[in-house]
């Protein structure tokens, strides 16, 4: 489904990435795991466009994204949640689940789509009048996944869910972005927590310095001594 | 005494809605574009010359040529959006600040040319009346203007709430790339809030012709006021311009009844420092950040 | 726009150099020469070579806030170039003819100064004058006296007759306009009570001051007094406290537009006051364009109009012809100012400045152009001033301005309003 080969992309700040392969397919979960400054989220950003790629290619059913503007990309059926959850923190809850579902396409199911994510996120529905920006962080984060689900994506890309926060609320984030992936979504999951990574996703991939160093399933990666000494602290 | 005060603050209210039209336009476009839009006053008058010469050659009464200078300013607001402000958005402010300066000695050396210097006046039935109530006056020009000023925000209000464009909108200005993944095509956000930007400053000029000279100067007097509104009332918040600008025409209407009448602005500039010592971020923002 | 950015001729003479005026000289001769020999029979004027046109420095905002008025100043300087040439130039200089030199400055006091010493560097002047708006002026005189260059002016302010001798003001001074304005409250009502608002610049404070300083002697009572900024959005707070001063009559020392506003305001609020709006704009025929029937009976204060005598009819049908309005003070005073510099030009006999300040310090005129001034007398005192200078007070009746006072000069009842 998605295909990414040999990409290389940097801009400004954003660390760089050089000749990475990437490939998801239909309903898969696969992780992107890596210390800070790895190059998963620019990866990430290298799929939806905000950063230009300076080589290779990205592909989604075969269309090349380069040829879109990064606001058509959406239209595909790629959701983005964006790293530090990023709502919009000045709209209500409902507002920002509802400004996650602005593509044609999405807007037509929107009313039967929030009622869904009410579902998963019942916390969510008790304060939907509530403004995003004067929630919790693990609340935020619902709201971005939430928002992110509006979209009814085939693939949804999360950039680190459970960067801080606590633990009780990462566990409940990674059991609703298990729940989402029951339903047939595929997951592309960028976590600096390998562990809890590996326990959602089928395959990862590990980078180091914007390279892919290792790929496989997560049982090869649970088991692989180098893995275990960087990234688990056996 | 009571009665003074009270035509003060009338006064003050009423002056207020047309500095919040001026005020609401720069916010909005600083909020959703990123860009201080100097030439904002320049389109006050171009509205203003847009009623005035309506009234003069077709004898159309300046507040219904609101239903002209509106759209036109707002298809001017998207032209220039879309040929001009486009082109110099980037990290650099330097090129946005000159773009917007420009423009608004372009256009107001255009209507010197055009104009002339000359004031310009529209003589209307309602121009010169006023309602009496008790000891108090409400001049009827300013009250219509007042009330379509405070209309048009109101619409505002509703267009950035509940349509799905005014959301989008709301969405690229608090965060333009995560707005980007929802879709959101950022040219068209923008256009369109520069051409609604610009449809309230004509609105503004429609509204003051029945009271107010025209003269190619005339936006600079108002532009003052909404750029103090803007600050006061938090960047690119559009709520924050309305209260704030209501709040100066109030202060400097005070300023000029108790503390002297050159003293306008100095209450207006005391109100803002003063805002901005207890609230940095402006009225708008959140305590909590 | 009338004005240029840069000095302009007219009258197709250029702007004439020092180290160019041989060249020219020849260059008329030869050109001129055969057919005035041929016209007079060899009667080649012996001052033939001094017919250089004499060139006048205009100083006037012809952009800007103040281009309304200043642009009106340039047609008038023209006109009365034109009339002064028309009449056969600078006799005692062989006929010379007046040659304008324009200068925009842009109703801006950094530019004035700039722009003065380049029209005085860059052009051999005998004289300048300009530039209406009194802060303006002030600056230009000030570089006109360091470079000894005369300036005649019909601004106002009484700084200009301090401490300069190259500085001459033909028109009555602002705090006579003060005494004329207040005598004009008392034929509104015996007990008179005045609110005095004006806007805080030189023109309004210096006006002010003088009203409040001569108030006692007149027997006026001020009741209210209070400067304000010009380029206000809203007269209502000012005039919400003339109301509350209690006061019969109003002195509004403003320009055009703010004046446009307190009128209106004044007519809002119901307030039953009598307005004299001094001078400045409330004495242009863009008042009462603009302001419309609620103009009619407003009272101010002129340094010129153009009913004073008969020839000031004759420019104001001229003026009139040329831009469609009635000759405005400056415009008239203007016409009257330039024929007091061919008056002083001729008796110099001399494009020299400093002899062209000469002969202006012992101007004596009673008739003519020259002498078309309220008083109907030019002459110079020491400090500049005209000694028989005294200012007019007019009434708008009927779309037009009326002289009604002093008597001598009035020329239609005051109307009550």
């Amino acid at each position: 489904m998605l295909e990414l080969s040999r990409v290389s992309a940097s801009y400004g700040s954003v660390p760089a990435i050089t000749d990475i392969s990437i490939s998801i397919g239909e309903g898969e979960a696969v992780g992107l795991l890596g210390a800070n400054g790895a190059g998963k989220s620019t990866t990430l950003r290298a799929v939806s466009g905000l950063v230009k790629l300076f080589g290779g290619k990205v592909t989604f059913d075969g269309i090349d994204l380069a040829t879109l503007p990064p606001y058509r990309i959406p239209e595909l059926g790629i959701a983005h949640v964006p790293e530090g959850r990023q709502v919009f923190p000045e709209m209500t809850v409902q507002e920002n689940l509802e400004i996650g579902a602005y593509t044609p396409k999405a807007k037509a199911d929107r009313a039967r789509t929030m009622e869904l994510v009410y579902s998963i996120f019942p916390r969510l529905a008790d304060r939907r009048k509530q403004l995003a920006g004067t929630m919790s962080g693990g609340e935020q984060q619902m709201v971005a996944v939430g928002r992110g689900l509006m979209l009814k994506p085939r693939l949804l890309m999360l950039d680190e869910p459970s960067l801080g926060l606590a633990p009780v609320m990462t566990d409940v984030t990674f059991e609703k972005i298990g729940e989402i992936h029951k339903m047939g979504t595929a997951i592309l999951l960028v976590e600096q927590n390998v562990s809890r990574a590996l326990s959602l996703v089928q395959r990862a991939y590990v980078l180091e310095s914007g390279n892919v160093i290792m790929q496989g399933s997560s049982a090869e990666l649970a088991n692989n001594k180098q893995v275990q000494a960087a990234y688990l602290g056996i | 005494m009571w009665e003074t005060l009270a035509q003060a603050v009338i006064n003050g209210l009423l002056i207020g809605g047309i500095y919040a039209l001026v005020s609401i336009g720069v916010t909005l476009i600083f909020g959703v574009v990123k860009i201080v839009n100097f030439a904002q006053g320049e389109f006050v008058m171009l509205g203003m010359y847009i009623s005035f010469f309506l009234a003069t050659q077709f004898g159309i009464d300046p507040l219904v040529s609101l239903v002209v200078s509106m759209p036109v300013l707002f298809v001017a607001g998207v032209l220039i959006q879309h040929f001009l402000i486009r082109r110099v958005l980037g990290p650099n402010d330097m090129p946005q600040i000159f773009l917007t300066f420009a423009l608004s000695l372009l256009l107001l050396n255009l209507s010197l040319m055009l104009f002339s210097a000359n004031y310009r006046t529209v003589h209307t039935s309602y121009s010169d009346e006023a309602w009496h109530i008790g000891g108090l006056y409400i001049p009827v020009a300013k009250l219509i203007a007042f009330a379509v000023a405070m209309a048009l925000s109101g619409l505002l209000w509703v267009f950035l709430h509940t349509t799905d464009l005014g959301r989008a909108m709301r969405a690229a200005s608090q965060n333009r790339d995560v707005a980007m993944l929802m879709g959101i095509n950022p040219n068209r956000v923008f256009a369109v809030a520069f051409g609604t930007a610009l449809a309230l400053a004509g609105a503004a000029g429609s509204l003051l012709m029945p009271f107010y000279s025209a003269y190619p100067f005339v936006g600079q007097v108002f532009v003052l006021m909404a750029f103090v509104a803007v600050v006061m009332g938090t960047l690119g918040n559009v709520m924050g311009a309305l209260v704030a600008s209501l709040m100066m025409g109030i202060a400097e209407s005070l300023g000029i009844q108790f503390v002297g009448a050159d003293s306008g602005l100095i209450v207006v500039f005391a109100l803002l420092l003063l805002t901005l010592a207890f609230r940095p971020s402006g009225l708008g923002a959140r305590r909590s950040r | 726009m009338t004005g240029d950015r840069k000095p302009s001729a007219i009258n197709n003479a250029a702007p004439t150099k020092a180290s160019r005026t041989k060249l020219n000289r020849r260059k008329f001769l030869v050109g001129t020469g055969g057919m005035l020999a041929a016209g007079a029979f060899g009667a080649v004027p012996l001052r033939g070579w001094a017919a250089d046109p004499i060139n006048i420095g205009a100083l006037y905002p012809s952009t800007g806030s103040m281009a309304q008025i200043g642009v009106g100043c340039v047609a008038a300087a023209k006109l009365a170039v034109d009339m002064v040439n028309e009449a056969g130039g600078i006799k005692s200089l062989g006929g010379a003819k007046l040659n304008l030199i324009v200068s925009d400055v842009q109703s801006d006091a950094t530019v004035t100064r700039t722009e003065t010493d380049r029209l005085i560097l860059g052009n051999k002047l005998s004289a300048i004058h300009g530039c209406y708006a009194s802060a303006l002026t002030l600056i230009a005189s000030e570089v006109c006296e360091r470079a000894r260059v005369p300036i005649i002016t019909g601004s106002s302010s009484d700084q200009l007759n301090k401490g300069r001798s190259y500085t001459f003001t033909p028109f009555a001074r602002a705090s006579q306009f003060a005494k004329a304005q207040l005598q004009m409250a008392k034929l509104v009502s015996e007990q008179a009570k005045v609110a005095v608002i004006f806007e805080n610049t030189a023109f309004g404070t210096s006006t002010s001051n003088g009203l409040k300083e001569l108030a006692p002697g007149e027997g006026v009572e001020i009741v209210m007094f209070e400067p304000y900024s010009a380029g206000f959005t809203d007269a209502s707070p000012l005039i919400n406290k003339v109301k509350a001063s209690g006061a019969n009559t109003l002195f509004s020392l403003s320009y055009l537009n703010d004046l446009i506003l307190i009128v209106r305001t004044v007519k809002q609020v119901g307030l039953n006051i009598a307005i004299n709006g001094g001078s400045g704009g409330f004495v242009m025929p863009d008042f009462y364009k603009n302001v419309g029937k609620a103009a009619e009976g407003l009272q101010g204060v002129a340094h010129w109009n153009h009913d004073v005598n008969d020839d000031a009819q004759k420019v104001n049908a001229e003026f009139k012809k040329r831009t469609g309005e009635f000759a405005f003070e400056y415009a008239g005073g203007l016409v009257a100012q330039t024929f007091m510099l061919a008056d002083a030009l001729e008796r110099a006999a001399s494009a020299d400045p400093k002899k062209v300040r000469e002969a202006l310090s012992t101007l004596d005129v009673s008739s003519g152009y020259a002498a078309m001034a309220p008083g109907g007398k030019v002459k110079f005192g020491p400090d500049g001033k005209n000694v028989y200078g005294r200012p007019v007070g007019v009434q708008w009746q009927n779309a037009d301005l009326a002289s009604i006072f002093p008597k001598e000069d009035a020329r239609a009842p005051l109307m009550k309003t």
